[in-house]
Order: C-alpha cells, then sequence, then structure tokens
C-alpha cells in the first residue's frame, strides 16, 4: 500500500515537474525571463563599469607591462 | 573551507586515478578534464567589491526604474498574449476537424505571429505538431541540462565572468538562438539539426569556463594559464594536434564572432569605441568589433602565447595589431601563408612557417610536438572530412536532406575550430548520417511543404545573424543547399610521412573558411561560382555584399555581368556583419522580397514572414 503511494506520489511529481517545465519551454519563459529581467540590468552593470583609458595612460607605461 | 579542500583533494585524486585507468585502456576524455580542474587564484577582494557593487546597481535600478512603466508594459504583454491565445483558440474553432488533426499532428503553418514588434523574445515557441514539439522539448531541456553541468564544473570564475563582460550575458540566449535556426524544421531535419547544434554549443560552454579560468580578472588560473595557447579566431586550430598537453582557444571567437552570432547587437559598443578613437566606419565589423572590444577591455587576460595571422585577409593583421600592443608581455607569433596558394611552389614556405610556429610553442610551453598525436587526430579529420562529402552527395541530388543554419555552423565549425580534436564528433557525424540516408529513401523534406527553388550562398555571408537562410525556406521556399564558406579543402590529409603531412597542414591553412574564395583572386571567387552552381544546380545565387569588404567590391560589376549572361538569378543582399544599424534585418529581407514578387512573380509559402519587424531582436 505504501509502496504504491510512494509510486503515485513520484509519478505526480515528475508529471507535475514535466508540466511545469513544458510551459516554461512552450511560453519561452526562460527566454523573457532573461530578455525581460535579467539582460536590462546587466547592462546597466556593464554601462556603469569602470574601465581602463588607454588615453590616459603615460607613455613611458606602453610596453611595459600589462595596464 | 578545510572541509571543502578536502573533499575537493578527494574528488580529484579519484577522478585522477580514474583517467588513469581509462588512459590505459584507450579511452581518454575530451577536453581533458585536468583542465577543469586546474586551481583558481582568485582575487577574492576584488570579487567582493564587484559583487557589492552588483548589489548596489539591483538597488539603483529597484529606485531609479519607473515601476509604474515596467508593470503596464507587462501588463500590455500579458493583454496581447490573451488576445492572441483567444485569436489562436478562434482560428482552430474555425478549422475543419482535418484541418485540426493537421495542426496537431503536424504542427503550425504561419511562423510570422510568433515575432511581436518591440520584443526580444518570442511570444511563444513554435508549435511543430505533437511528435516533434515533444522532441524539440526534450533537445530544450537537453541543452539547459549540458549548459548548467558544464558550467558547473568551474561555477563561481563563470559567474563572475558573467558580471564583468557583456558578451557572456547574450550566451545566455543561446537556446532561443536555437530555436531560431530550427523554425519550420521538422521530423528528420530537426533531430540532425539538434544533434549538430548540441556539439557547437557544448564547445562554447567549454570554452567559456576555460576563458574564465584563466582570465586574470577571474578565475585567474596560472597553472591553467601556462598551458593555453591563444590563436586568432580565424585561424584554424589544426595544428593544436600535436600538442594533446596544451589548449588551444581561438582567443575572439567566444568574446566577438560567435557571439554576435547568437546577438547581433552585442558588438555595438566595441564598434563604437573604435570608431570613436578614430577607425573608419567603413572597416569590416569583424576586426573593428575585436579591437573595440581590446579598447574597451573586454577580452579576457590570459594564456601563454598567441598565435596571429594574416588569415582570411589584412583585417585579421589589424586586429593581431592591436591585441599585441595590449598585451605587450604576450608572445606573439604570425602565420604568414602565401596568398596564391594554388600555386604549389609556394607551399614548401608554408612549412617553413608552421615550423616556426611548432618551434614557437614548444620554446614557449615546454611542450613537445607529438607525431602520435597529430596523425591520430588528422584521422579521425579525415574521417569527419568523409562524412561531409557524403551529405555534399545527397544535398546535390533532387532531394537535399541536410539543410539549414545548425549544418552551416556545424561544418564551419568542424573545419575551421574542432578539426577532429573532439572524439565525441564522430557519434554525431555517424548518427546525423544514418539519419540523412534513411530520410533520403523516404524522400522527406527539411521543410515540408516549403521547398521551391535550390539556392547557393555565396561571399562573406550574414545569414546567422538576420537567420536568413531558415528564413529564406519558410518564406520563401528557397532552400541553400550549401554555403561558399563549406567549400574549403577536402583532400584527405597525410598521415603517415611527415614532410607530406606538414605539406598538407599547409594547404589545409591556406584554404581556411573564407581565404580560399575572398582571397587569393578572380579564379577563386568568380569562376569557383560558377562552377558551384552547375555542380549543385542551383535556380538563386544569395549573394551577400558586406558593405566593408573591399576585396569583395572589387568583383561586384564582373559577377554581376557574368550572371546576366549566364541567365541566372542572382540576389544581391546588402550587411554589415555584426551592426544591424547599417543595414537592418528587415531592409536585407526586403531585398529578397523584392525579386521574388517582382523578378520572380513567386508568391510567398508563409506570407506572415514577408513583413514583420525584429529590429531589437537577437
Amino acid at each position: 500500500m505504501k509502496a504504491c503511494k510512494l509510486i503515485k506520489k513520484t509519478v505526480g511529481a515528475l508529471a507535475a515537474v514535466y508540466a511545469g517545465l513544458f510551459a516554461v519551454y512552450y511560453f519561452d519563459l526562460d527566454g523573457k525571463l532573461l530578455y525581460y529581467v535579467v539582460e536590462p540590468f546587466m547592462i546597466k552593470r556593464f554601462d556603469n563599469m569602470k574601465r581602463r583609458d588607454p588615453l590616459s595612460v603615460p607613455y613611458d607605461q606602453i610596453d611595459k607591462e600589462y595596464m | 573551507m578545510v572541509i571543502s579542500t578536502e573533499l575537493l583533494g578527494i574528488r580529484n585524486s579519484i577522478a585522477e586515478n580514474m583517467e588513469n585507468k581509462a588512459k590505459k585502456s584507450g579511452k581518454v576524455k575530451y577536453p581533458n578534464p585536468k583542465f577543469f580542474r586546474a586551481k583558481d587564484n582568485m582575487d577574492w577582494k576584488k570579487q567582493g567589491e564587484n559583487l557589492l557593487e552588483v548589489g548596489k546597481i539591483c538597488v539603483d535600478i529597484f529606485k531609479d526604474s519607473d515601476q509604474k512603466a515596467f508593470w503596464k508594459k507587462q501588463l500590455d504583454r500579458t493583454i496581447d498574449d490573451l488576445k492572441r491565445v483567444k485569436l489562436e483558440i478562434k482560428q482552430g474553432i474555425e478549422m475543419t476537424p482535418e484541418e485540426r488533426k493537421d495542426v496537431f499532428l503536424n504542427g503550425e503553418k504561419t511562423l510570422g505571429k510568433l515575432y511581436r514588434k518591440g520584443d526580444m523574445a518570442t511570444v511563444r515557441r513554435e508549435w511543430k505538431g505533437l511528435a516533434d514539439t515533444a522532441y524539440d522539448f526534450w533537445e530544450w531541456c537537453r541543452m539547459w541540462g549540458m549548459l548548467i553541468g558544464t558550467f558547473g564544473k568551474d561555477l563561481v570564475p563563470a559567474l563572475n565572468t558573467t558580471f564583468h563582460y557583456r558578451w557572456m550575458i547574450s550566451y545566455m540566449c543561446c537556446v532561443g538562438f536555437m530555436d531560431k535556426n530550427t523554425f519550420g524544421q521538422k521530423g528528420t531535419a530537426l533531430k540532425m539539426s539538434h544533434l549538430m547544434i548540441y556539439d557547437v554549443f557544448r564547445y562554447v560552454a567549454e570554452n567559456l569556463v576555460f576563458l574564465a579560468k584563466c582570465d586574470e580578472k577571474n578565475g585567474n588560473s596560472k597553472e591553467l594559464n601556462k598551458k593555453v595557447v591563444l590563436f586568432d579566431e580565424m585561424t584554424m586550430g589544426q595544428i593544436m594536434a600535436g600538442f594533446p598537453d596544451l589548449l588551444g582557444i581561438p582567443y575572439q571567437l567566444m568574446p566577438v564572432f560567435l557571439v554576435s552570432e547568437i546577438d547581433q547587437l552585442t558588438c555595438i559598443p566595441y564598434i563604437d569605441a573604435v570608431e570613436s578613437f578614430g577607425l573608419p566606419a567603413d572597416t569590416c565589423p569583424v576586426p573593428s568589433s575585436e579591437c573595440g572590444a581590446l579598447v574597451i577591455d573586454a577580452l579576457p587576460h590570459m594564456g601563454s602565447c598567441f598565435i596571429s595571422s594574416s588569415m582570411p585577409c589584412d583585417g585579421s593583421v589589424m586586429a593581431s595589431e592591436y591585441m599585441s600592443r595590449r598585451f605587450p608581455n604576450l608572445p606573439v607569433y604570425h602565420l604568414t601563408f602565401p596568398v596564391r596558394y594554388e600555386y604549389e611552389e609556394t607551399t614548401a614556405d608554408a612549412v617553413e612557417d608552421i615550423k616556426g610556429c611548432i618551434k614557437f610553442v614548444e620554446e614557449i610551453t615546454g611542450a613537445k610536438w607529438s607525431w602520435d598525436a597529430y596523425f591520430k587526430q588528422m584521422k579521425r579529420f579525415n574521417e569527419e572530412t568523409n562524412y561531409e562529402l557524403q551529405k555534399w552527395e545527397v544535398n546535390k541530388t533532387d532531394y537535399p536532406q541536410i539543410l539549414g543554419p545548425c549544418y552551416e555552423l556545424f561544418r564551419k565549425w568542424n573545419y575551421e575550430m574542432d578539426g577532429g580534436a573532439d572524439p565525441r564528433v564522430i557519434p554525431t557525424f555517424k548518427k546525423t548520417t544514418e539519419l540523412m540516408m534513411k530520410a533520403y529513401e523516404r524522400r522527406e523534406e527539411a521543410w515540408v511543404g516549403k521547398m521551391k527553388y535550390r539556392g547557393i550562398v555565396w561571399s562573406c555571408p550574414a545569414h546567422y545573424y538576420a537567420n536568413f537562410s531558415n528564413w529564406l525556406a519558410n518564406c520563401w521556399g528557397v532552400d541553400i543547399l550549401v554555403e561558399m564558406e563549406s567549400l574549403n579543402f577536402t583532400k584527405m590529409l597525410e598521415t603517415e610521412d611527415k614532410e607530406e603531412a606538414l605539406m598538407d597542414l599547409a594547404r589545409l591553412y591556406e584554404r581556411m573558411v573564407m581565404r580560399r574564395h575572398t582571397n587569393g583572386g578572380y579564379h577563386n571567387v568568380v569562376n569557383e561560382l560558377w562552377k558551384q552552381v552547375e555542380d549543385w544546380r542551383a535556380d538563386i545565387i544569395i549573394m551577400y555584399q558586406n558593405v566593408a569588404c573591399k576585396n569583395m567590391s572589387t568583383l561586384q560589376g564582373i559577377l554581376d555581368d557574368q550572371a546576366r549572361e549566364k541567365n541566372y538569378h542572382m540576389i544581391w543582399i546588402e550587411h554589415d556583419l555584426m551592426d544591424p544599424r547599417t543595414v537592418s534585418r528587415k531592409n536585407m529581407r526586403q531585398k529578397v522580397n523584392e525579386y521574388m514578387t517582382t523578378v520572380m512573380k513567386a508568391t510567398p509559402v508563409d506570407p506572415t514572414l514577408v513583413d514583420f519587424d525584429d529590429e531589437i531582436c537577437m
């Protein structure tokens, strides 16, 4: 009896996971999350990053080391 | 921390034992698992500062963003989605039971409705029919599983890299790129496309982890950096076959070139950066992007040395010069093969260049060239070339089978980057060939009911950016049988005589992707085109015109005149590779639309794809 219940629960859980994943796949929810939430946030991060300015490097430092 | 280090040590020693056993039995894993296990030397303080900054940006975004506008946009999208669902239900009700059954089993017929103006993502994924949608879903799961599993091999540097480089974020959208490349494909064609693109993505994911591990700003693995030989993305990887203990990485491939094919908008900041420094805007966007990425520090600082080349054109020379100035401590070897490659007397010069390169790598890394390893890989590469030739034979018949961007990308990657290095690719070739032959016997169609014209692609191709060959098939029934960049060196490489093997390697390098045709003169690109059109019995030539390619622009009038004399349908499509601001994808499609309606008097097989907005799509 217990085994039967366990099997039913496992099958139910697997079916729920399958249905959930299929919904993500079919409605392109992975793409929507990445394009509408993750990417705009990350772009802001990249735009704000401090980057090396090659024009501010003194001439005598060139060819000496990684700047 | 101590416990985790202990556990890592136990895991590594178990893995090493297993590898030694596998090595004895002749089963060697690829890529070398030791590369993944090389110790990282992260600057935790800097990474902490990075994370803090990311946190601050999160808070700023939340504070600065117009919450009302954001939720209104989401609401509008949801309302639009519901309207679409309603419309699709209505269309379903209006269908006859036979039509409904056909859509359920064989998939939808119109694909333009999956795009929405101003949206990056599709409204939903394509319904390909019951069995094919189930298969596509399985492949979607498999792809995400592979990506998570691969990045999980060294997650922290990979995550740090995602926070550090703009291009990394576009790779997260690679599953959407896979969808685009299989748009409209069903049955065996869909299976073959998934099999091939999976291998390419796996290679990319693994190399992204290596980039993250090596980069001084992220993983900073000194141990791995000693083994890494960087080469220009336009230089073939086969020379690394003789150094099985080293890791060859096409340096700019991941941060610039390949990512631009996934997301055409990625490289724009790099192009702008280098143009703001004075580079003319009519320069080819490939080297421009590479240089721009260096200007704004978007390339990892890594590797023991760099092999640059003059291939396929002077654009690579420009990018290599930027590279060596940006990283002056990185030793560089320039491979400069003779351009007139059909003159056999020049091959000996190229061999000397290869010998010099081998010596350079040996001196820098301390590794020794292994002829056994080289011959082993070249035997595999020859086997792959044999499989490739079988594909060409089938595609030349009236029932071409293996078509579309996945195949085109796979061929290019296999020829140029993999070159027989990865033994896991052979089963893909075998399986694909088996599927192809069965589909050929059944006379299947890659795009069912949509195959009207036989097409060939010529000149610097832009079809990945615009998903062009797939769109051509879905919208107008033009099936691209082969592209110029696939038609390279197919001679079996020497695998016994050492001197002759080097001659063959030189011949192979001289005929690398693009170089074989767009360099070396009129004969290689003009006469060769007419020969290929005859061989493949093409009805239409899709002639891409990279507005920045000076080599090809010199031949435009000649190609035009001769095509007219020979009575070929040649459609010129202007583009600017990874810069869609010069020529948009919509404008590229419009050139075909005009030709098909005015000259060919054709009607589209899917009218919903004739005109749609994808200006900000990938």
